[in-house]
């Protein structure tokens, strides 16, 4: 009988236990406010009833996240979430802001002004006074030298913002140091005073202002960037309008950012930003509709139903600078024997048939549910140079059909079955089959081989392959950053372009207006660019993506300031000093 | 006892050390993970740096040998994902969250299952065992992850008397779901062992003894034949908890709660080979020790076994 005493013993222990790590964790703050307040946030009304009931005031804005970020220090930030994250906390020396044409241009941010000199080689920044970083001390022109010196140390993952552009920039990044930063005479950046700091280049580049708009260019302060108690990534250090300590990173659960009263421009509106990680969007969707979140995202297939139950003012729609497309690969460079390739990558008439086959409205209304818009080119609309009066391709069978017999194919005789590469996702399945569907009417049989993304880059970055469905967000708003990088031949390959194309007309159009800094100039020689990869079509290009997401009609001051480049809920372009929930 | 605790202690080390590898070359095998780091373009000079950065430029034998090293450090390394985030850290982490789930699992499974094999032993093909045998049948058939879904839709959804998802810590609500989820599928096999042991015990002289001495049935019943019993009932509780511990994949992806069975399947997704590799150590540490537990309780719930020194 002891025995069983024994098992019922160890039975309310494992009880007691359950109950005190449940318990256990409980932020004390948080049950003051359940106590004193019930019903100032959702979370603490959840716990307390245990259902979804919605949040009533609070000055917080609650936003949520797939993940969380993979590191808040600057120089390693490659992903979305970092990016928007790190957007709040840090300052750079540019940000990204709308003129009065609605184009994005760079304006000075922690810089006061900008000169550009010496035929567009050398560029001084004015800095601002009394910018304080969030542990105190203020920002000086050598916390700029030091913070873009890093940035082209061994750890980082974006020198390649500095490097090759910054004069002395690549025997830097070669040199081997132990220090994370190391004394060059060579390298063209230099702090003139305390507040006076200039950056030279070997030759004018003209998207260097917008690579400065970058998270990872922002100021950090050396004390806490080599603090090996407390990595920068896990406890940043910046300038931004709100700071986040090490205590309010709740691993896999919220990141708490709170208001920086020290903030340059000013104290911000919000008492803080909380980023909720739920990875499954369902879940933030009904989050949401409890009134638990200020912002979602829409899952794919939700988009009428969500509104509906939402309300469309509670539902926010901009455009994205993104361009979705079928990449097709091309036997050029090093891959010019490589025979196994499809007729597709050498008969260009081939690839004209596809974009007359490909239906882009059905695609856009009934696939994306209005989440898109036809594609008229590879510059999506809104970024500088794009011509927005092209016509884009209408489904025309006909031509699709007499472009195959003009190719050699007529009703795709003799062509043999063809693989397109995808993701491996649900979404990208539906797109893609919807795709395969249309092409099949003029006897282009594509088959989709579905892998994980790590696969995916391994096989593009290897060599060409015959046909892939991808997309493009603009880093920077700039033409260089779709027909430059995506397109040269000095891209090939993991650098951007997987087609593997190759035109010596594009690929002078586009070094050549790398260095002009006149942006109508400039244009002119994208167009051309342009309509000769339209022309060749290395790329089908499908839709331009248009961002909709549940968003509180009590947010205030992110409806009127996001940009094409803010593709989430993260906004990372946005001026969250100015954002309030009312 | 104590040098038979200290010889399976040491019969842990070859074990740790075959899981180490056998994760080590399964995790190279998949390839580098810094390609995915750098996002969708990545200038091929930039990602040679990052992969020296990270140690990835060296030769496999040079690698597992480091790994080797600081794994007898207690160093299961940095986080690649995670930007330097230590892999202890992470996993700790989520298993901290994990552990509170099991601990409700188990007792639901114990409480209930052993409850319910007592019932059904008390009294062999009544409707009670045929319920309870129907009971278990279903929850041995349901998966996780249906078990999971259906409890959201009758308790979050219908009646709304737990939050639909998510994970905050502090708070009870969270933990109810996952928890009943787990439990359930432990009942199952629980209970039926529970009777089995118990009707095989009933059959044997000694009951029959107590029995002709006059006991009454329930005493009979829990004080003779069910510490009895006990043994294997014991023996699948320790390994359904390190299952429940290291299993709890699919109960988490349902519930979203971020515990050890998440940080596995994100750590796979991303690539992030210190993270796979350190769970599969961690997740065998965990099996070892709890069948070390098991075997002793053995001795203390049955005098007749002793383990030879």
């Amino acid at each position: 009988m002891n025995r069983l005493y024994g098992v019922i013993a160890m039975d309310i222990v494992c009880f007691a236990i359950f109950i005190a790590l449940a318990l256990a964790g409980r932020n004390a703050e948080e049950v003051n406010s359940e106590s004193g307040d019930a019903g100032k946030s959702g979370k603490t009304t959840l716990a307390a009833k245990g259902s979804l009931k919605p949040r009533t005031g609070g000055r917080e804005l609650w936003l949520a996240v797939d993940s969380e970020p993979q590191t808040l220090d600057p120089i390693s930030i490659t992903d979305t979430i970092s990016d928007g994250i790190g957007g709040k906390i840090f300052n750079k020396l540019m940000r990204l802001q709308y003129d009065e044409h609605r184009v994005l241009k760079p304006v000075p941010d922690l810089a006061e002004s900008v000169e550009i000199t010496n035929e567009n080689r050398l560029y001084t920044f004015k800095l601002r006074k009394g910018v304080r970083f969030h542990n105190g001390r203020e920002v000086k022109a050598a916390d700029f030298v030091y913070s873009l010196k890093r940035l082209m140390s061994a750890m980082s993952k974006r020198a390649d913002l500095m490097n090759p552009f910054v004069k002395g920039s690549k025997a830097y990044c070669e040199f081997k140091s132990d220090d994370v930063v190391h004394d060059d005479s060579n390298l063209g950046i230099r702090a003139v005073d305390d507040y006076t700091l200039q950056i030279e280049l070997d030759e004018p580049f003209a998207p260097f202002l917008q690579h400065l708009c970058t998270v990872s260019c922002a100021v950090v302060p050396r004390e806490a960037a080599e603090n090996k108690d407390v990595p920068l990534s896990r406890a940043p250090v910046g300038t931004g309008p709100f700071k986040l300590a090490e205590k309010d990173w709740v691993a896999n659960q919220y990141l708490r950012l709170r208001r920086f009263d020290g903030y340059f421009a000013g104290k911000p509106k919000m008492e803080g930003v909380r980023f909720f990680i739920y990875k499954d969007k369902t879940l933030q969707i009904k989050r949401f509709m409890a009134g638990q979140l200020d912002a979602c995202e829409i899952p794919n297939g939700q988009v009428k139903k969500s509104t509906e139950e939402a309300g469309e003012e509670n539902v926010f729609t901009w455009p994205s600078a993104r361009t979705n497309y079928i990449g097709i690969g091309m036997p050029n460079g090093p891959f010019k024997d490589k025979k196994d390739l499809s007729p597709f990558g050498t008969n260009k008439l081939l690839r004209q048939a596809m974009n007359y086959a490909l239906d882009r409205e059905y695609l856009c209304k009934t696939i994306l549910e209005e989440r898109g818009t036809p594609a008229i080119g590879v510059l999506p609309p809104g970024m500088p140079a794009c011509k927005e009066s092209r016509p884009g391709w209408k489904k025309d069978l006909v031509k699709a059909r007499e472009l195959m017999a003009q190719a050699g194919y007529p009703e795709g005789k003799g062509l043999a079955p063809i693989t397109m590469l995808i993701r491996n996702d649900v979404d990208t399945k539906n797109i893609g089959q919807a795709m395969v569907n249309d092409f099949e009417k003029i006897g282009i049989r594509i088959s989709l081989e579905a892998v994980d993304w790590n696969r995916f880059l391994e096989m593009v970055d290897k060599e060409p392959v015959p046909m892939f469905l991808l997309g493009w967000v603009a880093d920077y708003p700039d033409p260089d950053n779709f027909l430059y990088v995506l397109f040269n031949a000095k891209q090939f390959n993991s650098a951007g372009n997987y087609m593997c194309y190759s035109n010596p007309e594009v690929d002078k159009l586009t070094e050549d207006a790398r260095k002009l800094t006149d942006m109508s100039e400039r244009a002119k020689l994208y167009e051309r660019a342009e309509d000769i990869i339209l022309d060749e079509a290395p790329w089908i290009c499908t839709y331009h993506l248009i961002s909709k997401v549940l968003l509180r009609k009590e947010v205030k001051g992110i409806r009127e300031n996001a940009t094409s480049l803010d593709t989430g809920t993260e906004y990372p372009q946005v001026e969250f000093m100015n954002v309030e929930v009312e | 006892m104590g040098t038979y605790i200290l010889r399976r202690l040491l019969q842990t080390i070859p074990v740790l050390f075959g899981v180490a590898t056998i994760a080590f070359l399964l995790s190279d095998l998949s390839g580098s993970p810094v390609r995915q780091l750098m996002g969708q373009h990545a200038n091929p000079e930039m990602m040679k740096r990052v992969s020296a950065h990270l140690g990835f430029d060296k030769p496999m034998h040079v690698r597992f040998a480091n790994h080797i090293l600081h794994l007898l450090q207690g160093d299961l390394g940095a986080s690649i994902s995670k930007d330097g985030k230590s892999v202890t850290t992470i996993i700790l982490d989520g298993l901290a969250v994990t552990i509170k789930i099991t601990m409700g699992a188990v007792v639901i499974a114990t409480t209930l299952g052993i409850g319910l094999g007592i019932f059904s032993a008390w009294r062999p093909r009544s409707w009670i065992d045929y319920s309870s045998s129907v009971f278990a049948s279903l929850g041995i058939s349901f998966p996780a992850f249906f078990m999971g879904m259906l409890l959201l839709l009758i308790f979050s959804v219908k009646l709304q008397w737990f939050p639909i998802g998510g994970y905050e810590a502090g708070y009870i609500s969270n933990l109810v779901l996952p928890s009943l989820t787990l439990g359930l599928l432990s009942t199952a096999s629980i209970s039926r062992l529970t009777r089995n042991c118990l009707l095989e015990t009933l059959s044997s002289d000694y009951i029959r003894s107590a029995r002709a001495k006059g006991r009454g049935e329930w005493r009979v019943l829990l004080g003779h034949a069910f510490p009895n019993a006990l043994v294997p009932v014991v023996t699948v509780m320790g390994s359904d908890f390190a299952a429940l511990l290291t299993g709890a994949v699919l109960t988490e992806t349902v519930f979203q709660i971020p515990g050890i069975g998440s940080v596995i399947a994100e750590a796979i997704f991303q690539h992030d080979l210190p993270v796979v590799m350190g769970c599969c150590v961690v997740f065998a540490l965990i099996f070892v020790m709890i069948n070390i537990v098991v075997d002793m309780l053995y001795a203390f719930l049955d005098p007749r076994i002793r383990h030879a020194d």
